[in-house]
């Protein structure tokens, strides 16, 4: 059972990556999504995460998407894998330069991951152009994965590790790689 | 983290977005030509078929402002004539003269030469002798 304060949490969590990509919207792939999830995902339990993203997937689709069932796929399928890789692959790490290069990474796996999904809702099964088109996208996405968390994660992470406290966070160890 | 180390990283990461909006630019035709544009209603009957010549430098969005009154998307998708709002991937067209779409329901459908386009007005290749035909499509089709 999660407590109260780490429910209220997890909503903070949503209405914050929900409102900052609702105003970033007008400049297409440049976000703060990334940083906060991988922010986010190192301050909660893994139950957490997927509770975190998967109320935030269906926010956006409902919003913006109708609905749409290859979206929220898609959607849900890509954002996991920040938890996954960060519980895994990734060691529960907090060091930037790594965070910031998985980041990068993310970029062009995110977009990888719309492909299949865009291609069964289609019906266009043209592997070639529809990378090739998507591969500037991918790039923008993942350099503002980079920047932003190479100059933000610290100083937001610092900001939970003081607050933390105060909103039912259980004992964690402190981080030596920032 | 080192200071001068994160500044290089950005000037670096800085100097690749640049280059990735270096290559959505505009796709300008590099000569002259003439193309065909057919534009059909949303009862599939044709609406307009002319002939236009483009020049160097022009897109297929420049040939159809010099030819007709068309309508854009705003950044908001709502119809603007003034056509000033240009997305990642250029404008995206809602009318040809009195040929309307609305975004929500419907949407104009681009074809060269028979096959579905893969980019927009402002980024499909401006060829010699080829023909663009836009149809009214239904969202939920």
């Amino acid at each position: 059972m999660i407590p109260l304060k780490r429910l209220i949490l997890i909503s903070m969590a949503v209405t914050i990556i929900f409102v900052q990509e609702q105003l970033l919207m007008f400049i297409p792939n440049v976000q703060l999504t990334t940083v906060l999830i991988i922010l986010f995902v190192s301050v909660f339990t893994f139950k957490e995460s997927f509770i975190m993203i998967l109320v935030y997937v269906l926010l956006d689709n409902l919003f913006l998407g109708g609905l749409n069932p290859f979206t929220i796929g898609a959607m849900l399928t890509a954002w996991m894998l920040i938890p996954i890789a960060w519980h895994t692959v990734l060691g529960k790490t907090r060091n930037i330069q790594v965070l910031a290069f998985f980041g990068f990474i993310f970029g062009f796996i995110y977009g990888f991951v719309f492909i299949p999904f865009t291609m069964i809702q289609t019906e266009v099964f043209e592997l070639w152009p529809y990378m090739l088109a998507d591969l500037p996208f991918q790039g923008i996405m993942a350099t503002t994965n980079f920047l932003t968390v190479l100059w933000l994660y610290e100083p937001l992470y610092n900001v939970f590790e003081k607050e933390m406290p105060s909103l039912g966070k259980k004992q964690t160890p402190a981080h030596k790689n920032l | 983290m080192k200071l001068i180390t994160r500044i290089a990283y950005t000037v670096v990461a800085v100097s690749l977005i640049i280059g990735l909006f270096f290559l959505l630019s505009d796709n300008e035709a590099t000569g002259k030509g003439q193309i065909d544009v057919l534009v059909y209603d949303q009862s599939e009957t044709v609406v307009i078929e002319e002939s236009h010549l483009f020049y160097e430098g022009d897109t297929l969005f420049k040939v159809l402002q010099r030819h007709y009154d068309l309508t854009c998307a705003d950044s908001q998708y709502n119809p603007d004539t003034d056509c000033e709002t240009s997305f990642s991937r250029g404008r995206i067209l809602l009318g040809i003269d009195g040929v309307q779409t609305d975004w929500n329901h419907t949407f104009l459908y681009l074809e060269k030469d028979g096959s579905m386009a893969n980019y927009g007005v402002d980024n499909i290749e401006l060829e010699d002798n080829s023909d663009y035909a836009f149809y009214v499509k239904n969202v939920n089709d």
